[in-house]
């Protein structure tokens, strides 16, 4: 009897190490799935406070956003600003339409012949330069048109707009466009755009030595200053700055796409003007610009100038 | 999940970089009010050192890719997950740029950008609680240091979820 409880003794010890061993390895993973959970929540809580941050970052930009005004970005005098949707919108209106001006009556300083060498710029296209400044209400006044033409060309990114001097005793405050930080792209004529000084007549951008040259000479570093392609020049101000007294740069805006309107007519006549004489210059493209009926009348009234 | 929403940033950056330089594709959007696509991305903060930054969400969402591939996510190696979270972490740092422009600066919403920081936001979300949901296998997996295998094949089940809740 002795021996048999023994042999059961025996047989029951490898049971009892499994036994042992199976409920330390389950120990083990109850206190690994254990510590895994932790690990979890403590990653998750971290993951959610990295996502509130980021919420509250964004959130925070947002209401920053809504309740403070627009920045302004550069210049002096009065405040140089991008173009709002109502300035580029109206100027592309304005580039849709002509007039079908059969006189140059509108425009007070029309352009005048050159005979020099041609002015090229990228890919030998045809270049349009242009000094100015943004105290300038000649300059002032001269922006609208010379921009509808060339939108009529190409496109703008980043224009600004303004208003010059307030203490000029010629057009203050006359709003206007500003061609500083701006760029233009066309498949018909090149621009180059010098804002040579800002809204107090302090140094904003320098030509280069071969465009200073031509301001120079041709313009007598007056402002404003545009030499078409080499081919026609704009000295002095195409227009009085009188027409847009006490308006804002989005008031003209609405304004030039309606020739009806005293500076709808003028800022369009000074357009088509333009338009007909960057025509001239790139062989009459687009077509449907160039033969438009409006830059048919202004080449008419341009070929009678000299 | 990942892959899926990183596909749609790309298709979203491909499209403004497509408007961004061919001049005669124009962006679905309005162009009234303080939704105005075209006065976002036509502005002076629409490029970053001289670079479309639609063109560098594209190539961020392509260089996205990468990180979620199925091998990335079942890889235990740290580098790669922490290199992940800190690629959406920069991409996340330049929606907050972005948003700052067209909030503060620019003043009007881009109704594409916004949709592509909205995807941006949601992959640094998913792959954010992802990660953090894929607990490290040294924890998670019983069977790795356990010294007696032969008698305790029925704590498997504790090793079979090495790496759960990855969404990819």
């Amino acid at each position: 009897m002795a021996d048999g409880r023994d042999s059961s003794r025996q047989g029951e010890r490898p049971s009892n190490k499994l036994a042992a061993k199976r409920a330390a390895s389950e120990r083990i993973a109850t206190a690994r799935a254990a510590e895994a959970k932790a690990v979890r929540r403590r990653n998750v809580l971290g993951a959610g406070a990295a996502v509130l941050v980021v919420l509250l970052l964004i959130g925070g930009i947002v209401f920053y956003g809504l309740t403070h005004k627009k920045k302004v970005v550069a210049g002096a005098g009065n405040p140089v600003v991008p173009a709002s949707s109502t300035v580029t919108d109206g100027l592309k209106k304005a580039a849709a339409i002509t007039t079908g001006v059969s006189t140059l009556s509108g425009v007070s300083g029309p352009p005048s012949r050159l005979t020099g060498d041609a002015l090229t710029g990228a890919g030998g296209k045809p270049q349009v330069l242009y000094v100015g400044a943004e105290y300038c209400p000649y300059c002032a006044i001269t922006r609208w048109p010379l921009t509808v033409a060339l939108t009529r060309f190409g496109s703008f990114s980043d224009l600004k707009t303004t208003k010059s001097s307030a203490t000029d005793s010629v057009g203050p405050n006359t709003p206007t466009l500003s061609y500083h930080g701006s760029s233009y792209k066309s498949d018909y004529v090149d621009f180059v755009g010098v804002e040579a000084q800002d809204g107090l007549q302090q140094p904003l951008e320098t030509p280069t030595a071969a465009q200073n040259t031509l301001w120079q000479t041709l313009g007598g570093a007056g402002f404003p200053f545009i030499d078409f392609g080499g081919k026609w020049l704009q000295k002095g101000t195409i227009s009085l700055p009188d027409v847009l007294s006490g308006m804002t740069p989005e008031d003209v805006a609405t304004q030039i796409g309606n020739a009806t309107t005293p500076a709808g007519s003028t800022v369009q006549q000074g357009a088509d003007v333009y338009t007909a004489v960057i025509c001239g210059l790139d062989g009459g493209k687009p077509a449907n610009v160039c033969t438009s009926a409006g830059v048919i009348a202004a080449t008419a009234a341009l070929s009678a100038i000299k | 999940m990942c892959l899926l929403l990183t596909a749609i940033g790309i298709g979203l950056a491909t499209y403004l970089t497509i408007a961004h330089y061919d001049t005669h594709v124009a962006l679905v959007c309005s162009s009234k009010g303080a939704i105005n696509c075209e006065e976002v991305t036509t502005s002076a903060q629409s490029k970053l050192f001289g670079i479309p930054v639609a063109l560098l969400g594209l190539l961020y969402f392509i260089g996205m890719v990468p990180w979620h591939l199925p091998a990335a996510w079942w890889s235990a190696d740290p580098r790669i997950k922490y290199g992940r979270l800190i690629y959406g972490a920069s991409g996340i740092g330049f929606v907050c740029y972005l948003i700052y422009a067209e909030a503060v600066i620019i003043k009007k919403i881009c109704l594409w950008c916004t949709a592509v920081h909205i995807v941006t936001l949601i992959l640094f979300l998913v792959m954010v609680f992802a990660t953090a949901l894929a607990v490290p296998s040294s924890i998670d997996d019983a069977d790795d240091d356990d010294p007696d295998d032969d008698a305790d094949d029925e704590d498997a089940d504790v090793a079979d979820d090495s790496e759960p809740g990855i969404s990819r």
